[in-house]
């Protein structure tokens, strides 16, 4: 590896450490929070009761054709249109609006959701609809564990930068490692020696970071460039590039726009555009945007999921008065490149979902070994400064947040469960998740020594885990056998998942040793 | 998953488990003896890395993305067992592989099943033979004898 100076070796292991000291809690939850959020359509299945591969996997085009010509003109400049979790169809007829509290642009109109069979209308919101979760999301605890991941619950743009730079700060983490490190390819197989000394506090997190690396960074990359898209580098490039014009940046960062012509002209048929799009791009079609629905310059934009070898989604385009094909657009810019296809690939590195379960589940479990290596970090940095109390309480704040935030997301899907039938989970889920962290932290200061609080925590970690399918059954969730009769695997799996959590840590608890003495451990040199 | 990435990160977990378990660092920190077997790093590096070539070349980038993920995570899990754990492991599993092992050497071989399992059977009992008579040998040293052999041998 590079040789770097006794004092350069220093620097960097300052900006290694402290910057996880002073951020390192922040980043657990976020990473903690995305590696749940991985598995948000699955979360969404089992805890909304609903049972849909989210796939437009039905005729759509008498629907959105009646309900289009039932509505003022003002609407029908932009629909959107897709499927949810619950196998309900919806579709939403909105123009763009000044807010009048920030007198910016943002999309007012009317939401239908659909029962795709029997085309009947099941409920209907109007208004600026994306600031009413209630009204599009099937799911209160997949939105609030999203909303966590990706913005902490801050307010615009507030909760994007904080989260940019948490990405950030991964990365400088993750590349202050591999530089800190001298022998990583040799230490590469070296596993943890002997438990209860410091040099195996080490082994860990070494071992773990080592082999996690290239997916941090990844992580972190497209991490930070979700983050730092919307809130710095477009209204920087509208700025430099297009002197504030962001109408102009979108069109020539995206999609031209058709020659204005508002001639009424009768709208494509959807179905037909849909099979064609399928073909053409493979992988179901998930999204469907019309711009200028039943005039003569409409167009129709499909998007599809992974498919056919392909990991981010493709854009197909429609005119959409005579639907011709107008071909399949990258992700940006208007024709293929190197940059659009990196664009492409951003989503999928960062969220898994290119390769149905699998790449999830492979995913998810590299999360887990962030989060571990996070956590192993911290405390490493702890037990060298063990003597100093402050540090002490540092680590116990470290077992605090590391047990109690999986406490917490169980407690607000307990909320979620018990308030779907008789309360308003969007409400009640973040109340849950306050009510147990607030528990948790109500924990951390009662229990002086970290070996018992960590056996504390585990011991509610694990009833916690063996409670929840039950909680979610006494909340009116499918049971098994419903489960089974609709293919949803996904509700069995993840209660199964549950179990074998809780089952697994009881039994660790049970052979835990007493560890009263072990706090007696003094500071001991690394190697 | 589709069959070529398993197949891929089989094999390349396949090779970086030989490569853990010869490694000598790992067995020295371990306190465990020199790997008796060959290490051929260079080889096993080779077949660790070259499946994700072929996925790249060969397939498609969500092959090689699995294979990626896969074969970090597989690494750590090969990496994080305890060495020990790890050669007990290696020799149940060799114990419990021998006699499918020694049939299709001897198919390879071109010999009839047979015929190569009687020649195994034969050496294995020869082998065995040794090691009584080593061990019994040993027992006859004492130490202080043991001490005199180290220290002609030392001489």
């Amino acid at each position: 590896m590079m040789q770097l100076s006794q004092n350069q070796t220093k620097r960097l292991t300052a900006v290694h450490g402290w910057g996880g000291v002073v951020l390192g809690l922040l980043l657990y939850v976020v990473v903690a929070t995305g590696t749940v959020a991985v598995f948000g359509q699955e979360i969404a299945k089992w805890s909304a009761g609903a049972s849909s591969s989210r796939g437009i996997d039905h005729p759509i085009d008498a629907i959105v054709r009646d309900l289009a010509t039932k509505l003022p003109r003002f609407y029908l400049a932009e629909t959107s249109i897709w499927e949810n979790e619950a196998g309900e169809l919806v579709a939403f007829f909105h123009s763009h609006v000044p807010k009048p509290e920030t007198g910016e642009n943002a999309d007012f109109g009317t939401l239908f959701r659909i029962d795709p069979v029997s085309a009947v209308v099941l409920d209907r919101h109007e208004g600026f609809i994306w600031e009413r979760p209630d009204t599009w999301e099937t799911s209160a605890l997949r939105h609030f564990l999203v909303e966590l991941h990706v913005r902490l619950h801050l307010p615009d743009p507030w909760g994007l930068l904080a989260t940019g730079i948490l990405a950030l700060l991964l990365m400088a983490t993750a590349l202050s490692g591999l530089l800190m490190h001298r022998h990583l390819i040799r230490d590469l197989f070296v596993a943890e020696r002997s438990r209860a000394r410091l040099v195996s506090a080490r082994d860990r997190h070494l071992l773990a970071s080592s082999w996690s690396l290239p997916f941090a960074v990844v992580l972190a990359f497209t991490g930070s460039f979700f983050s730092f898209a919307s809130t710095v580098s477009l209204p920087i490039l509208a700025q430099v590039a297009f002197g504030g014009d962001r109408e102009a940046m979108m069109e020539t960062l995206y999609e031209p726009a058709a020659p204005a012509d508002d001639r009424p002209a009768v709208a494509a048929d959807l179905d037909s555009i849909l099979t064609r799009s399928t073909e053409a791009t493979g992988g179901p079609p998930v999204f469907v945007s019309i711009h200028g629905f039943g005039r003569a310059d409409a167009r129709v934009s499909v998007w599809h999921a992974a498919g056919g070898g392909r990991m981010g989604f493709a854009h197909a385009v429609f005119d959409g008065a005579d639907g011709r094909f107008l071909g399949v657009r990258p992700g940006i810019g208007i024709s293929r490149s190197l940059g659009s296809d990196l664009n492409d690939l951003m989503w999928p590195l960062h969220v898994g979902d290119f390769a149905g379960l699998a790449s999830k589940c492979l995913w998810g479990a590299l999360g887990t070994t962030i989060c571990f290596v996070i956590l192993s970090g911290l405390r490493l940095w702890v037990r060298r400064r063990e003597i100093d109390p402050a540090w002490r309480r540092f680590g116990r704040a470290v077992t605090t947040v590391g047990y109690g935030l999986p406490v917490a997301l169980i407690g607000s899907a307990c909320a979620a469960f018990l308030s779907a039938t008789a309360g308003d989970p969007f409400f009640w889920t973040p109340v849950g998740f306050s009510v147990a962290a607030l528990a948790g932290i109500a924990l951390g200061a009662a229990v002086p020594e970290n070996d018992r609080l960590a056996l504390a925590f585990r011991r509610t970690l694990a009833w916690s885990c063996l409670l929840l399918p039950i909680v979610r059954m006494a909340g009116g969730g499918r049971s098994w056998a419903e489960a089974l009769a609709n293919g949803d695997a996904e509700v069995i799996a993840i209660d199964l998942l549950a179990l074998a959590t809780g089952g697994t840590l009881r039994l660790l608890v049970r052979r835990s040793p007493d560890r009263r003495d072990a706090a007696a451990q003094l500071p001991e040199p690394a190697e | 998953m589709s069959a070529a990435a398993v197949l891929a990160t089989v094999t390349t977990l396949a090779a970086l488990s030989h490569l853990a378990a010869t490694d000598p660092k790992r067995r020295r920190a371990a306190a465990l003896p020199v790997a008796r077997k060959r290490r051929r790093a260079g080889l096993a590096v080779t077949a660790a890395l070259c499946p994700g070539f072929l996925l790249l070349t060969a397939a498609d980038g969500v092959d090689f993305t699995l294979w990626l993920s896969a074969a970090s995570l597989g690494g750590w899990g090969v990496a994080a067992c305890p060495p020990r754990r790890a050669a007990r492991a290696m020799v149940r599993l060799a114990r419990a592989t021998a006699a499918p092992r020694h049939r299709l050497a001897g198919i390879l071989m071109g010999r009839s099943r047979d015929e190569a399992a009687g020649r195994i059977a034969e050496l294995e009992r020869r082998v065995d033979e040794l090691q009584a008579d080593l061990a019994a040998s040993a027992r006859r040293r004492t130490p202080a004898a043991a001490h005199c052999t180290h220290e002609v041998d030392a001489a």
